[in-house]
């Protein structure tokens, strides 16, 4: 087992190489601040208007962890009835599918047309691209379990839901926190996305405003803070994951 | 006259398959006294897991019977209940603790927790798994495993033991010391066992009778009792009258065979 430190001295000796080269162009180049800021810039900058910035994080959040909340419910409900249901799997499976070739681009303003500019569309956003691989990573896990053990436990006498209680629901656990791994990283996204379309507050209104006034600076360090939070809300994933379901990466290690 | 504990008669059954029907099984009838180790042996791929799953009631015969004790069970709710089965691989639930793998059987019935952890904890030291009650089940080696799902499936109580093929993943040595612990735990407690195998010496060491099927369409070849007291060791290899029933048992194997057998061929 390599020491945290080993393990992350590449990334971080990899950023670093990437903003000093960065920060070295810009000075050597003389390009214009509004067209491309040093990052020592958009630090300086960031951290002056971090306040403004804060409170522009604070509704994206809200509407990230509201969607996400959402997806859950829904992508675990849906999973579950087209695990019980052959016709249900018939009759959803196909609208699962479709609805995520739908441009979010072209459906993101009606959305806030039909809901207004609150946080009700933002949610349904960030819902709409991130309840799919919840549902499928459920769909996933709930069919890998073995008809042997489906077998065992009907010869003890247990009934359908004992069987899906007892097997098809704690198997399927590492397959669904395989998608909400995925969908996790889409989630904020579809948060800043919805509020470019509309918005009183949120980062993507934010970077939109700066932009117009060709404050760059602050649309990257907008942008910084957007990536911060998804990775942060990725390791908590996986954290989450590893306090849940600890049998299942210490089973997986032992066989390699 | 008592009834035997376990009695089957005629058993059929067919698959179809598109425009085609296999025919699996053909008139299969056997019987176990209670108390009795009667092993099922048979080619690989003669339907003796689709023989098994229909005594168990897990599948349905075409025609047939099952009596346990006399009461027909076929196509009764109460089928299940009078058997407690084990599957080929050991299905032991990665997310539970060896404990509580073992109660599982005992949780679907409803047994109240406190009391499903006692009557599994008083076996775990006879089944060598003492100190292993809350470890996980990857930690146990192969030979363990075996022995955990076979204390889940004994500790359901149940009148009749179905044992698939129990030893079929393990090791060559592994197989042989719990084929020896099997034979003595079966007679201590008095178990009644109906044991599916190809291993013909694992029938032999463990078995009163031994019941072989011909191939597809599987129909009983030949029953041979194994005239030795149990429980067996390993030493009963040398004896005569076991040498003779191998004999009786390879002979039954090879006459309803098509191919010579020379012990290669497909495995399972």
């Amino acid at each position: 087992m390599i020491r945290p430190i080993g393990r992350v001295l590449p990334a971080l000796l990899l950023a670093a190489a990437i903003l000093a080269a960065w920060e070295a162009y810009t000075r050597a180049s003389g390009i214009r601040p509004q067209v491309l800021p040093p990052p020592s810039r958009v630090l300086l900058e960031g951290w002056a208007f971090r306040g403004l910035i804060w409170s522009h994080t604070l509704p994206t959040l809200g509407e990230t962890a509201i969607g996400f909340s959402l997806a859950i419910v829904l992508g675990t409900a849906a999973a579950v009835a087209i695990d019980f249901s052959r016709a249900v799997r018939r009759a959803l499976y196909p609208a699962l599918v479709a609805s995520q070739a739908i441009p979010v681009v072209a459906v993101a303003p009606l959305l806030v047309l039909w809901f207004g500019f609150g946080i009700a569309p933002k949610a349904l956003v960030v819902a709409l691209v991130t309840f799919f691989p919840i549902t499928v990573g459920w769909v996933d896990g709930f069919a890998s379990t073995e008809r042997a053990a489906s077998n065992l436990l009907r010869s003890m006498g247990a009934s359908r839901w004992q069987v899906f209680r007892l097997v098809r629901l704690p198997g399927a656990l590492p397959s669904f926190f395989s998608g909400l791994r995925i969908a996790i990283t889409y989630a904020v996204i579809g948060a800043i996305f919805a509020e470019y379309v509309g918005a009183k507050r949120g980062l993507g209104i934010f970077m939109q405003l700066q932009q117009n006034s060709f404050r760059t600076d602050l649309v990257i360090a907008a942008v910084v803070v957007t990536a911060a939070i998804s990775v942060a809300l990725f390791l908590a994933t996986s954290a989450l994951e590893r306090a849940v379901i600890p049998w299942h990466h210490a089973s997986r290690e032992t066989e390699r | 006259m008592t009834p035997p504990r376990l009695l089957v008669r005629g058993i059929h059954k067919r698959f179809v398959d598109g425009d085609r029907t296999i025919e699996v099984l053909r008139d299969v009838a056997l019987e176990a006294g209670a108390g009795e180790f009667v092993s099922v042996i048979g080619p690989s791929g003669c339907g003796k897991s689709t023989l098994f799953n229909i005594i168990a009631g897990l599948e349905d015969a075409g025609a047939g019977a099952v009596h346990v004790d006399g009461d027909l069970v076929t196509g009764r709710a109460a089928h299940t209940e009078a058997f407690a089965y084990m599957p080929q691989q050991d299905l032991l639930f990665p997310w539970r603790r060896v404990m509580d793998n073992t109660t599982l059987g005992l949780e679907i019935r409803g047994v109240p927790r406190a009391a499903a952890r006692a009557r599994a904890g008083a076996l775990f030291a006879r089944f060598g798994l003492a100190g292993f009650e809350e470890a996980y089940p990857y930690t146990l080696s192969g030979g363990m495993r075996q022995r955990a799902a076979l204390l889940r499936t004994v500790v359901q109580e149940r009148p009749i033991l179905l044992l698939d093929e129990p030893f079929g993943a393990l090791d060559a040595l592994t197989r042989m010391e719990l084929q020896e612990w099997l034979a003595a735990v079966s007679s201590e407690f008095g178990w009644t066992v109906l044991l599916v195998t190809h291993d013909v010496r694992e029938a032999l060491l463990l078995s009163d009778r031994i019941v072989v099927l011909t191939p597809r369409p599987a129909s009983v070849a030949a029953t041979i009792a194994v005239p030795l007291p149990r429980p067996r060791a390993l030493e009963v290899l040398a004896d005569r009258a076991f040498i003779e029933a191998e004999t009786g048992v390879l002979r039954a194997l090879r006459a309803g065979s098509a191919v010579p057998v020379d012990g290669s061929g497909g495995g399972r």
